[in-house]
């Protein structure tokens, strides 16, 4: 679909297969692969940079851990990746009362925001980062609060005052929105 | 729902942001492994939002890999491999890593506790060995002090006795003490007397020998000494003296000599 970035040294499949066989360099690659592209999505959950870390130091070793549970039917290494990142940043959360269940902060309140930050000077990234600039403003912030806050649909409803079923079909309309972006823009 | 509906509904999305879970969830598992077109849209929105994700990475510093590194390389208790672990498991996890830290905890607890006990004997014993070696070093000060006195003492009395102007009064017992023997130097010029006794039974308790000069008849008190404890006495100043007696008085001395208990005399 898009050549914006490097291919990977190893198919992140294999990748994942061998450190679930206990193989150290292949994390190592992993990490390479995926380290930052995680470490956006949990600095954008957790905001300060030391909890940040510990978290993403948390995320590898469980990945290290739990590597042979991952099932490739059940989707791509990268999406299994950052539910674990995702989770593991909202536990940090919770354990610091950051954040309970069903609590949101405002959304203008976020200190990175998609698309308008300048946290990744990679001229690939800044490419993509103008298409995802280029999303309608809602389609934005809820591809935000759902893929890198980490937020429930309950929550982004409560937040938005919308109904669910709503939040729902308007972010099926922002993934479109996105996809025919990067469509174009490749 | 067939796999059309399901595909306009929103689900996908949100099946692949982590927002669904239980039913919702099992239903797209379903359709993504029956049905092309689910699994494809899936697949579309996936990379969709990985590329956005990695438009948005921001690189971690580079200490942050040899760390993650260094925990799955550590024969670290609470990073053994367990085997694969579903999502529920984590509550396991993170208690046995709980009960795991507890332990350490405790265990640590414990060493610690033996060795301040261990280093708390240590301390008192090192103590009390620095508390004895001063009390050494001071009595081995005191004694230094009592034997430079005494060396002091001992060459001033050589110079007494070897002194040109000195003057040697040989004591001789009398009836009292036939055995009896002193001997009195007397530095005319300086009037400085010194005893040496030679010869003397010790002095009935509470008494002390008192020396006497005699000058043209009348005794002058020059001091008490004892029997034993010196070579040599130092004696009170004598301006003149034609001879020296010594008779056993109260301790501390008399005023006037008890002629009775006279034991020792010498002409100048």
């Amino acid at each position: 679909m898009t050549a914006t970035f490097e291919p990977m040294p190893r198919d992140p499949f294999e990748l994942l297969r061998s450190v679930a066989a206990g193989d150290q360099q292949a994390l190592a690659d992993l990490y390479d692969a995926f380290s930052a592209a995680l470490y956006g999505v949990v600095l954008r959950m957790v905001e300060k940079e030391e909890v940040a870390q510990e978290v993403l130091q948390d995320i590898f070793v469980k990945v290290w851990r739990n590597a042979e549970g991952y099932d490739p039917d059940k989707g791509r290494p990268f999406t299994w990746l950052v539910n674990i990142a995702r989770n593991t940043a909202i536990d940090a959360l919770r354990s610091a009362g950051m954040r309970n269940a069903g609590s949101i902060r405002p959304f203008d309140q976020h200190v990175y925001r998609l698309g308008e930050d300048t946290l990744n000077t990679d001229l690939a990234a800044r490419d993509v980062r103008a298409v995802v600039g280029r999303l309608r403003n809602e389609h934005r912030e809820l591809i935000e609060m759902a893929y890198f806050q980490g937020y429930s649909q309950q929550d982004i409803a409560e937040r938005t005052g919308l109904p669910l079923g709503t939040v729902k079909s308007r972010t099926r309309a922002a993934l479109l929105d996105l996809r025919e972006q990067l469509k174009d823009h490749s | 729902m067939n796999a059309e509906e399901l595909i306009g509904s929103g689900s996908l999305e949100a099946y692949v942001m982590g927002q669904l879970h239980g039913e919702e969830a099992a239903l797209v598992e379903r359709l993504r492994s029956s049905d092309a077109r689910v699994r494809a849209e899936i697949e579309a929105i996936e990379l969709a939002l990985e590329q956005a994700a990695m438009a948005a990475a921001v690189v971690p510093p580079q200490s942050l890999k040899e760390a993650v590194l260094a925990r799955v390389t550590q024969p670290d208790p609470r990073l053994g491999r367990i085997g694969p672990v579903a999502p529920v498991g984590r509550a396991a996890e993170v208690a046995s890593y709980w009960r795991w830290l507890a332990a350490a905890s405790v265990a640590a607890l414990i060493g610690s506790a033996y060795f301040n006990y261990r280093m708390m004997g240590e301390l008192r014993e090192v103590r009390q060995q620095l508390v004895r070696m001063e009390d050494e070093r001071s009595v081995l000060a005191q004694e230094l002090q009592v034997q430079r006195t005494a060396l002091y003492e001992a060459n001033d009395q050589l110079a007494v006795v070897l002194a040109p102007a000195s003057r040697t009064v040989e004591l001789s017992g009398t009836a009292n003490a036939p055995q009896a023997k002193a001997r009195v130097y007397w530095d005319e010029s300086s009037r400085s007397v010194h005893l040496a006794v030679a010869e003397l039974p010790s002095a009935p308790a509470g008494k002390q020998y008192q020396l006497w000069a005699l000058l043209d008849g009348k005794p002058i008190d020059a001091g008490v000494f004892d029997a034993t404890g010196r070579v040599l006495w130092s004696m009170k100043e004598v301006n003149g003296a034609q001879a020296f007696a010594v008779t056993i008085e109260d301790a501390g001395g008399s005023p006037t000599p008890t002629l009775e208990t006279m034991v020792l005399m010498g002409q100048v």
